[in-house]
């Protein structure tokens, strides 16, 4: 989880890593609301030092709201937020010392990349400020970390939006930040320099070691790189856990629908097991009790039968998805449409209809 | 100001703590520069106003009255009637040709023609009528020709109205510029493609389009028209009754110490800016998008 | 014929009217601008350089076009100033009354200058409203460059505040929260981020407003006093001049005066240039 492998000593002096370990980043019962709109319902969180935490979820689920207010940006309207135990609501945004990276970048167009990244250092009281030399050497290392080298007398127009991206996170490390906060750092540019980048920030973290948050809405970037992904809908949290718990034991049909891609068909619950229509279909009730409930299942996670208990219905519509076969299938009495993945060489069935059976389900109470 | 300090609700027994807001400043800033943004407006461009109107009605109602129909103020507000009767369409229909072709075609001397549209308004008044008198006066190389046919054009209501047309050359032109270069081509060229004559894409399609914009340039070309003193007090000859527009009509009565009179015909102008402003300002509060982005005259 | 060359110029286009709207653009801004300025070159022109210099250099009008140039200059820094603070409080604050103070603010676009005129000598004149609350102290402002320079200041605001606005209302205001997560204070975020953010579009303000004051006459003969060497702007002087019948050096001041307008607003328009090159858009 955390790493920081092996920096040479003077390498992490120049990376600004002087001020100490990374710190833990406590959430408790923070609330938000905006006039009468609530953007966050008491939401609470524990980071340990280090992590790279992923805050996922569609607009308007209080991600980025959650991410000013650890900024400093904004103020809840209630509960606490703590860095190392230190109550951080009493810190102003300048006292927070926090690194933050807006998705457009938010450069100064005024100023070279250069003064960029030495603003932070240069706006500092006189008693704390690094001598002129020492700036220099500084912005210059961190040129080198995002790989920048020699692109410093440039004006942030004349930059690539990758480039100008990496010159946002080496403005952001260049004051020693204590936490890192970056607010969907990759949303505007193209789907190439997005896997560059994510790939290279991944390093970056794993070399300086900060405590870093990132807001993002692209499952696959919060899966690929973060630690943990925290997954938010409409001011809530609605599930924390590591990349793999999140896709393969998703606690909720949001979580389920939102991570992946997902079917789902209303089903009731008898004697432990799983019905459609009054008939079993022999698939464990993991756990949910008598009644009606929701199975949900993906689009990979099934297998065709030609005998036995399975859903089956009408093949509405098939296309090429990738290397697999996607039929959009309707399930049962209820005609709920269904989406499944079959290998692309087998045969359309004569009769329009096909029977599969989930190889991976979840069952969630309706 | 309202949202950006409060005091954030906190756990029990924690002190309260200030919030605020980093993309403002203080307080007692902001209401400083208020007051001294309102201060300032109010002592060089509000009261100015309110004199006109306190000094015009000093004499009392029946004064003020007078003033305004004796028979030179009756014929000044005439004249200045008629002139921008001529300019304010004469710059309407040049504003929408030269947008036409600027705005709709690609040419070499594109930007040349822009920046020469502008051309008067870095000129001063004095000058834009001086110009004139250079070309049509006595001495000139074209006075005498037309004075034989009968022409007076300097000290005249022609050599008037022309100084008129020159100040407020560029006010329509300028609005609608900027707005139809934004609109660009596309819903002349579907019109087109769909049967429409040119003048029909014209009526039906470009000028709704851009109708505020221009209601907001004759607007402001109108009262420069009316209000234009420098370019025309050089060519007018201040003749009472003949060649005299309100605005000169109010310096004749200023110079001859008839303040009362003056601060009368005055305050029409100034209502007439009144007018001017409030509706300039309504357009801009209903139709802001539909208003070219450029407020700079 | 005409035709042919005149579409030759263009590139192609189904849009119709291209012939007869340029046409009509070329001919109208020909006699109405075009002509009459060449008229007035070639005016000053015909003088001969030695009589040229003789009239551009003469006391008077020197006196004249310092004291038009001097007095513009400081009315237009004025202007930078108020009409700064005008705008950022219009963008940024909310205030009880801020529309009307935001459409106050085009008065003097509005207004007729000659009225403008009358109405500040009535407050500045020694008996005037503020006139003669200041007289008791020495203090005169009517018929003084003072009250030329307040004459300049009223026409020159609006430029400043209209050109100003539109940026500061595009400014982003992620950069300044930017600047306060790097640890700057807001003064440090508002010099050294916004106000350099804004300062071509300042440049601008103050270059309409000064361009203007210099060839501003209404509103500032019935203040000024107008006496020569003293408050005697450089526009009235070329009133006086064709009062006088002496048209050659009536030009020569307008030339004088147009020249060193157009070449201040083209180095305006090379710095603007510069700047959106290398900062971009602004």
């Amino acid at each position: 989880m955390n790493a920081r492998p092996d920096i040479r000593p003077a390498e992490a002096v120049a990376l600004g890593e002087t001020e100490g370990p990374a710190i833990r980043v406590t959430v408790e019962s923070v609330a938000k609301a905006f006039g009468d709109t609530p953007a966050l319902h008491g939401v609470s969180l524990d980071v340990a030092p280090g992590e790279l935490v992923a805050l996922l979820g569609p607009s308007g689920s209080g991600k980025t709201t959650l991410l000013r207010i650890l900024a400093g940006l904004d103020a809840p309207t209630g509960g606490r937020v703590l860095f190392d135990g230190e109550d951080a609501l009493q810190l102003t945004v300048q006292q927070r010392n926090i690194g933050f990276v807006f998705q457009h970048y938010a450069l100064f167009r005024n100023m070279t990349v250069f003064d960029n990244i030495a603003f932070g250092l240069t706006v500092r009281p006189r008693d704390r400020r690094p001598p002129k030399a020492e700036i220099r050497r500084r912005v210059l290392a961190l040129l080198d970390l995002v790989q920048l080298a020699g692109l410093e007398r440039r004006y942030p127009n004349q930059l690539s939006g990758g480039q100008r991206q990496r010159v946002a996170l080496a403005r952001a490390l260049a004051i020693e930040p204590r936490v890192l906060l970056l607010d969907e750092p990759f949303g505007a540019l193209d789907a190439q320099v997005r896997k560059d980048l994510r790939r290279w920030l991944r390093e970056i973290h794993d070399r300086t070691g900060h405590t870093t948050f990132f807001v993002t809405h692209d499952q696959d970037e919060a899966l690929e790189l973060a630690d943990r992904v925290v997954v938010m809908s409409k001011g809530r949290i609605e599930q924390v856990g590591t990349p793999d718990q999140i896709y393969d034991a998703p606690a909720s049909p949001f979580v389920f629908g939102f991570i992946g891609e997902s079917s789902f068909v209303p089903v009731e619950i008898a004697d432990g097991t799983v019905t459609l229509d009054g008939a079993s279909l022999d698939l464990a009730a993991l756990g949910a009790t008598h009644g009606k409930a929701t199975l949900g299942f993906r689009p990979h996670d099934v297998a065709i039968v030609s005998e036995g208990p399975a859903l089956s219905g009408p093949i509405l519509s098939e296309r090429r998805h990738g290397g697999m076969r996607r039929l959009e299938v309707e399930v049962g009495a209820g005609r709920h449409r269904a989406e499944i993945d079959v290998a692309v060489d087998v045969p359309r069935p004569a009769s329009g209809t096909i029977a599969f059976r989930p190889t991976k389900w979840r069952v969630f109470p309706a | 100001m309202s949202d950006a300090e409060f005091t954030t609700a906190r756990l029990p027994g924690a002190a309260a703590v200030r919030f605020r807001r980093v993309t403002t400043e203080r307080a007692p800033v902001r209401i400083a520069l208020v007051l001294v943004g309102i201060a300032f407006l109010g002592l060089f461009l509000l009261l100015p106003l309110v004199a006109v109107f306190v000094e015009a009605l000093r004499g009392g109602a029946a004064a003020y009255w007078t003033a305004l129909v004796e028979p030179d103020a009756a014929a000044a507000i005439r004249l200045t009637l008629f002139v921008a009767a001529i300019a304010v369409p004469a710059n309407l229909v040049f504003g929408i040709a030269a947008s036409w072709a600027i705005a709709k075609f690609d040419f070499r001397g594109k930007s040349l023609l822009n920046t020469l549209i502008d051309l008067p308004f870095s000129v001063s008044p004095v000058i834009s009528g001086l110009i004139y008198v250079l070309l049509f006066g006595a001495h000139s190389w074209l006075g005498p020709l037309f004075k034989s046919a009968g022409i007076q054009v300097i000290f005249a209501v022609p050599g008037i109205v022309l100084a008129t047309i020159f100040v407020t050359f560029p006010f329509v032109a300028r609005e609608l510029i900027p707005l139809m270069e934004s609109q660009g081509r596309g819903d002349e060229e579907a019109a087109l493609s769909l049967g429409a004559s040119g003048w029909q894409t014209f009526f039906r399609v470009t000028l709704p389009n851009v109708k505020w914009a221009l209601l907001y340039g004759v607007l402001l070309c109108n009262a420069r028209a009316m209000g234009e003193f420098g370019a025309v007090s050089v060519v007018s000859g201040h003749i009472r009754g003949l060649t005299n527009t309100m605005p000169l009509h109010v310096e004749i009565l200023y110079n001859e110490y008839n303040f009362a009179a003056a601060f009368a015909v005055a305050s029409l102008l100034a209502a007439l800016a009144l007018v001017t402003l409030a509706v300039k300002s309504l357009l801009e509060w209903h139709y802001a998008d539909e208003i070219a982005a450029t407020r700079k005259h | 014929m005409a035709a042919t060359t005149i579409a030759s110029l263009r590139k192609p286009s189904v849009i119709p009217g291209f012939g007869l709207a340029l046409g009509f653009t070329v001919t109208y801004l020909g006699l109405v601008v075009l002509i009459p300025l060449a008229a007035l070159f070639l005016r000053s022109a015909s003088l001969g350089p030695a009589e040229f210099w003789r009239i551009a250099t003469d006391e008077r009008t020197l006196a004249a076009l310092r004291l038009s140039f001097g007095a513009s200059l400081v009315a237009a820094l004025v202007n930078v100033v108020f009409g700064l603070i005008l705008a950022w409080v219009l963008v940024r604050y909310r205030f009880p009354g801020r529309r009307l103070v935001d459409a106050v603010i085009d008065l003097p676009f509005a207004l007729p200058t000659a009225v403008a005129g009358i109405a500040l000598t009535a407050l500045y004149a020694p008996n005037g409203w503020i006139g003669s609350l200041l007289a008791p102290f020495g203090i005169r402002i009517a018929y003084t460059p003072i009250g030329i320079m307040i004459a300049l200041v009223f026409i020159g605001l609006p430029f400043v505040v209209r050109s100003v606005q539109p940026v500061l209302e595009d400014f982003d205001r992620e950069t300044e929260e930017m600047a306060a997560t790097l640890g700057a204070t807001r003064l440090q975020t508002v010099r050294r981020v916004v106000l350099p953010a804004i300062l071509p579009a300042l440049t601008t303000g103050f270059a309409l407003a000064f361009a203007r004051a210099v060839g501003e006459y209404g509103s500032v003969i019935f203040i000024a006093g107008n006496s020569p060497y003293r408050t005697e702007i450089a526009p009235l002087l070329i009133v006086i001049r064709l009062e006088e019948f002496s048209y050659p050096a009536a030009a020569t001041i307008a030339v004088v005066m147009l020249l060193i307008a157009f070449a201040l607003l083209f180095a305006i328009n090379l710095v603007q240039a510069w700047s959106r090159r290398r900062f971009g858009d602004v």
